[in-house]
């Protein structure tokens, strides 16, 4: 009887769009666009191998190991991620320590960073014949394998689960905990009581955000992972060793499908468990002030954190101008010569990384406001495609892409389009998310005053929506800049010869063992990353508003 | 002419649901031109949305829904012309006080300078001069709601649409916005319809009152008639404090009910034809009632004896409650004596004329 | 307002035009045809170093004017590539990485059939029989060691520098080797089947075996290994001479080893198929072929030429100083997937 009214409701609402033309042709472009560009590769991948090859997950045993030491790892690693990424939002949110600058950065440096890569430092400091295990310590540790995937996976993901935590804590109200405290609560009783339950639904979604990447991640098992089999690396190598597309769908879709089941209990489980209200209204006190030795305890815990994190891209950034990475330390430039031969490559990361953000910003804009403000009967819907592209691993929707659009109709493969394209989707989530907050934070009243005053759809999208999208559009299209910057596993099946960028090559230099070359291009692609934030917001700052990333 | 002018706005039969809750429940209203119209009613009665059907927010699953003889469903809201202050102002947080009272205009592409003159004059009515420039958060709350007054009433004054605006001010100065809201709405001769659950603003302000509840609507009057007269005791407590007395109807005579209440005969103004021996409901507001002076002849009134059981001093008046058999009554003494209040048995005199009668045998009671 | 209003619109319509324009890049390319005769383009899918494509890249330039447009890649990855594009190439050329490889895509019908006039002075064994591939460069497999800790951690053991692939299977080597998997790795099945060929089958595996209990991990590719010996992190492993010698003139304290039975890798080089500048891709193969590309190579990568006009890289044996296995390379390609499988499936499934 319910759903019923509900479909009538929608299909109601469905024929009043008549009313609205634009708004009818824009959403029926965004699905048909969606769906051609992040559904059909997805049919696509799934649909190539037959069932009798993906009885093969189940019979040999390298794939059944691969299977389960994939859920192993995905599940210590987002239970590291989430503790630290807790630890960190905590801090940064509730504790008055100073630093506060330092921590906020070590929860950007990796998500800026190019995968993979960093695991040279960890070798190199805590490898076999490691600077600080054997010069320091005298240990002889074993990093490669689980144990040093743990550590690189951990210092990688956490600072997607950070964000997550950090957006639900900040908009807890302390006086939620003020009033426990009147009630006659200690310290950790409201902590215990109030804080902590409040927080459960953030620290849910920041787990599975940092599982999801967890699962997806290919550049760290390549470079740590020894002979650890993982359903990434497994698929990567089905391609690359045995020119076998069909099997690497069946390993790529082995790994859809944990992705996918991530992805939906975050968004119908966790998302309804919610008790985060958007009013934007709230004055909130001060945090409570916390016990000296807590307070230092948490910030020692971020401080030790924050210099390992430090270390390992110190050393880095060291590398990137030693002669020979870990054995001659004498300084040089020779390594950045090769950086500057490669400069095309910068500028098509950056080139790649720009159109596709600013499109995928704009997109999800639109979208989120389609879906936020309208009532199109089709809402829930398009509400699952924006943020479907979060749930397919960057290394599938590179081969989706490679298998639907390499022969005509839409023959993409070794066009600049395709690389944003590509990258253009698995950004789409990021920013949908970003702008999905911002016009929450918008009141219904003030559109719909646009509307009275006369104002149509879209004079009322364009005059009152878009100015005040700004902030949360911006950050969204920072965010997805970086993290295109420094993608490897989207482009790493669909560059060409024009359109290589700059992660491309750091593998290349990786495999061939130039890897003081390669720590300098990495460098060089932090600093440009770097660099752009810094630009937005010095930008954003002039005009008033607040980048929060 | 006159006869569209009755008809000014038009409900018809609207129906609206959400799911399974339905919010409006075939009602019907008519507004004649430059009447002041207030829907009343506890929250969720579906007075705003009944307000925002005609605003076009939502449209109707059933019924026709006319502005000026013109029907209107199914056109969007920025084609209606329906311009509206909404209860939290909705002022546009980017835009300074001068583009929010200008943004109607601007999107009719008007000059710049026919604005310019029309702005300086919303300006100057609500007392926002030298304010152009700020921006909405640089406001105190009461000029912030001028600034949605103004940015409406820009917009031709022909229809006014307004969501409980004095929700968000203090009581003093909600008391004096009432008063000019209802002044400058007179001199524009402007169709407004206003929608609060505040008795007293709907009791001071309108022409016309229309009391809600689960979607329908229960009585339409004057203020007056809502008061004095209410259709059914839910209006008769939504619009104010009113005290119950069951009765038993005897003889409807001339205009002159006569009923009997525990054992007293009292005759009162009704038309209301009830058989003898029927139940019916006497309301009375606490005004109706008075003391007897402890020497006053009460022979020739219509008194009932009861003990005070409790008071209350509200500056202009005293409110009693008095124990009358089985029921306390309300009584205010509008006339409070300097020496402080009365205890112990007391009379009350009723005037029979004020007092309202409705018919208990139907299920309102 | 109305400023900013424009400047948006203008922005993103500038996007858009260059998102056309990118588009319309990739499907001009086969119009290029035309030009291809003087100078043009030339696409090229290499799995040479970075620092020997480049070399060819400008050299080549100069001498024919013809642009080169690169991706380099590891060997399996280049062919997967050239695979996966057959329905539409996108290169002209695949060059570097052992023949081996080759064989499954000619197979396929991935190459176009080129006989180079310049090869017909070299050795028979350089030339596809079949006619679509070239071969243009020898590779020696050789065994890695980290001299410093070879002397500081095994010589003080007793052990003296290895000579042979069996002294590898010293059980004081273990967890000090590392190795590269034949499923990934051209080189590494070259080295399996090297054994098989020295060893004869069932010897070649209990040798596999045994050597397995001293490999700490197997790498994909087969120079993967060099740089972490390099620095440090392991003592010795099995790599491409080549790519070995190029890091120790890095200066790392890496040395040499050059065992009895070794096997070498002809390096390749093919015509795609159907790619967008056929005529520039034999233009370069005549030049592949010639002395002075082959001196250049050889220079550049410390790789042997299929010439013999041109001298082995300086600092590393001649050709006929090294002992080879009997290498039977139609026998290698026809048992590889046999053997690829059977290594996964005894060796790599005990791993991880």
């Amino acid at each position: 009887m319910n759903t019923g009214i509900s479909i009538h409701e929608s299909l109601k609402e469905i024929k009043r769009l008549k009313n609205e033309p634009l708004l009818l042709i824009v959403i029926v472009a965004i699905i048909l666009f969606v769906c051609y560009f992040a559904v059909w590769p997805v049919i696509k991948v799934v649909t190539v191998p037959s069932l009798s090859d993906y009885g093969q997950l189940f019979t040999r045993s390298r794939w059944i190991s691969a299977l389960k030491n994939s859920l192993f790892m995905t599940l210590v690693s987002t239970i590291s991620c989430t503790t630290i990424a807790f630890l960190f939002a905590y801090t940064i949110a509730r504790v008055d320590v100073p630093c506060k600058r330092l921590f906020r950065f070590i929860t950007l440096l990796p998500i800026v960073s190019p995968p993979f890569i960093v695991a040279l430092s960890y070798i190199l400091l805590f490898g076999i014949q490691g600077i600080i295990t054997k010069g320091v310590f005298g240990l002889r540790v074993d990093i490669y394998g689980r144990f040093g995937l743990w550590i690189v996976q951990t210092v990688t993901f956490f600072p997607y689960a950070y964000s997550v935590i950090y957006g639900v804590i900040n908009s807890i109200s302390t006086n939620l905990e003020y009033a426990a405290y009147n009630v006659g609560a200690s310290r950790w009783q409201v902590f215990r009581d109030v804080f902590f339950p409040l927080c459960r639904p953030g620290i849910a979604g920041g787990a599975l955000i940092a599982a999801i990447n967890v699962l997806t991640d290919f550049g760290n098992p390549m470079m740590i992972g020894g002979d650890l089999a993982l359903l990434p690396t497994e698929a990567y190598m089905q391609i690359s060793g045995w020119y076998d597309m069909k099997t690497a769908a069946v390993l790529a879709t082995a790994l859809l499908v944990p992705a996918l089941g991530i992805f939906v209990i975050n968004r119908f489980w966790v998302g309804q468990r919610s008790y985060v209200t958007v009013t934007g209204k709230e004055i909130s006190l001060h945090p409570f002030e916390l016990p000296k030795a807590v307070k230092w305890g948490l910030f020692s815990g971020c401080m030790a954190f924050s210099l390992f994190v430090l270390l390992v891209y110190g050393t880095l950034l060291y590398g990137a101008f030693t002669k020979t990475w870990g054995y001659d330390w004498s300084l040089t430039l020779d390594n950045m010569k090769y950086v500057f031969f490669k400069g095309e490559q910068i500028l098509n990361s950056i080139k790649f990384a720009f159109l596709s953000s600013i499109l995928a910003a704009l997109l999800a804009m639109v979208l989120a406001y389609i879906v936020q403000k309208k009532q199109v009967g089709v809402n829930k819907f398009l509400d699952f495609i924006a943020i479907l592209p979060g749930a397919i691993p960057g290394l599938f929707l590179g081969i989706g892409f490679v298998m639907a659009f390499n022969t005509k109709p839409v023959e993409l493969t070794g066009t600049s389009a395709i690389m944003v394209l590509a990258l253009l989707f698995w950004n789409i989530p990021t920013c949908y998310s970003a702008s999905t907050a911002g016009l929450q934070q918008i009141g219904n009243s003030v559109e719909d005053a646009a509307l009275n005053l006369g104002a149509n759809s879209f004079r009322g999208f364009k005059d009152i929506i878009l100015p005040l999208l700004k902030a949360p559009f911006l950050s969204g299209f920072v965010l997805s800049f970086l993290r295109s910057v420094t993608c490897l596993s989207v482009v790493i099946f669909i560059y060409s010869p024009h359109t290589i960028v700059g992660t491309v090559s750091i593998m290349g230099l990786v495999e061939t063992g130039q890897w003081g070359s390669a720590a300098a291009f990495t460098v060089v692609l932090i600093a440009v990353a770097f660099g752009v934030l810094k630009v937005a917001r010095y930008l954003l700052g002039k005009q008033g508003i607040k980048l929060e990333l | 002419m006159e006869h569209q002018d009755q008809k000014f706005i038009e409900f018809k039969n609207i129906v609206k649901r959400f799911d399974s809750f339905t919010a409006l429940d075939h009602v019907s209203l008519t507004i004649p031109k430059g009447k002041f119209v207030t829907l009343l009613g506890p929250s969720g009665c579906g007075k705003t949305t009944l307000m925002r059907q005609l605003a076009g927010f939502a449209e109707p699953e059933e019924g026709d829904i006319y502005i000026k003889g013109k029907r209107v469903n199914g056109l969007p809201p920025y084609k209606r012309n329906t311009p509206l202050v909404f209860q939290e102002y909705a002022l546009f947080p980017h835009m300074t006080v001068y583009e929010n009272i200008s943004y109607g205009l601007k999107l009719q592409k008007i000059p710049k300078s026919v604005i310019d003159s029309k702005v300086a004059e919303m300006l100057e009515m609500f007392n926002l001069l030298n304010l152009e420039k700020r921006f909405p958060k640089q406001l105190s709350g009461g000029q912030q709601q001028r600034v949605a007054f103004a940015r409406a009433l820009i917009m031709g004054q022909e229809i006014l649409l307004l969501d409980e605006p004095l929700s968000n001010l203090d009581a003093k100065l909600r008391v004096e916005v009432r008063t000019e809201l209802r002044m400058i709405q007179q001199k524009f001769n402007i169709t407004t319809i206003y929608v609060t659950h505040d008795q007293d603003e709907a009791l001071s302000m309108s022409d016309m009152i229309a009391v809600m509840r689960n979607g329908r609507i229960e009585q339409i009057g004057s203020p007056w008639e809502i008061y004095f007269r209410p259709a059914n005791p839910f209006v008769a407590n939504f619009v104010g404090v009113v005290n119950f007395l069951k009765a038993k109807a005897l003889k409807q005579e001339n205009g002159i009910l006569a009923v009997d209440y525990c054992g007293k005969r009292i005759g009162l103004h009704s038309n209301l034809e009830a058989t003898q021996g029927a139940n019916v409901l006497l309301v009375i507001r606490p005004e109706c009632m008075r003391i007897a002076g402890p020497e006053e002849d009460c022979n020739n009134e219509v008194f009932l004896e009861g003990t005070i059981e409790n008071y209350s001093f509200l500056g202009r008046v005293i409110r009693y409650w008095i124990r009358v058999d089985e029921e306390t009554l309300i009584l205010d003494d509008s006339n409070p004596d300097l020496s402080g209040s009365r205890n112990g048995k007391v009379r009350l005199i009723l005037d029979q004329k004020k007092i309202h009668v409705l018919d208990c045998e139907d299920a309102t009671c | 307002m109305c400023k900013k209003t424009s400047l948006v619109v203008l922005l993103v319509l500038a996007l858009i035009a260059s998102m056309l324009t990118a588009c319309g890049g990739g499907s001009a390319e086969p119009a290029d045809d035309a030009d291809a005769v003087q100078g043009g383009k030339l696409v090229v899918y290499t799995a040479l170093n970075e620092e020997d494509i480049l070399a060819v890249q400008k050299q080549f330039k100069e001498d024919t004017g013809i642009e080169i447009e690169y991706i380099r890649l590891g060997g399996g990855d280049a062919v997967a590539r050239v695979q996966a594009e057959m329905a539409s190439p996108k290169a002209d050329v695949l060059v570097g990485g052992s023949v081996d490889l080759y064989e499954p895509l000619a197979k396929e019908g991935a190459f176009e059939k080129y006989s180079s006039p310049n090869n017909a002075d070299l050795d028979p064994m350089f030339n596809d029989p079949n006619g679509y591939w070239q071969g243009w460069y020898m590779g020696v497999q050789g065994i890695v060691i980290n001299t410093e800790r070879f002397d500081a951690e095994l010589a003080s053991q007793g052990l003296e520098r290895p000579k042979t692939w069996d002294d590898l299977l010293d059980p004081r080597y273990k967890d000090v080797l590392v190795n590269s998997n034949p499923a990934t790795s051209g080189g590494a099945y070259i080295f399996v089947a090297d054994q098989i060929f020295r060893l004869g089958e069932d010897k070649a595996w209990d040798y596999l075996k045994a050597l397995d209990q001293n490999i700490h991990h197997y790498y994909k590719g087969a120079g993967d290994c060099i740089s972490p010996i390099a620095a440090g992190e392991f003592i010795a492993g099995v790599s491409w001479v080549h790519d070995i010698f190029k890091v120790q003139k890095q200066g790392y304290p890496i040395e040499i080893i050059i065992p009895e039975k070794t096997a070498f890798e002809i390096g390749g080089a093919a015509v795609v198929k159907g790619g967008p500048n056929t005529e520039n891709a034999k233009i370069f193969v005549d030049w592949l072929l010639t002395k002075e590309a082959g001196e250049l190579n050889t220079q550049i990568s410390n790789r042997y030429s299929v010439r013999d006009d041109v001298a082995a890289p300086e600092g590393l044996p001649t050709m006929e100083e090294i002992n080879l296995v009997e290498y039977d390379r139609s026998k290698a390609g026809e048992m590889k997937p046999a053997v690829v499988e059977k290594f996964e499936t005894e060796i790599m499934s005990n791993r991880g």
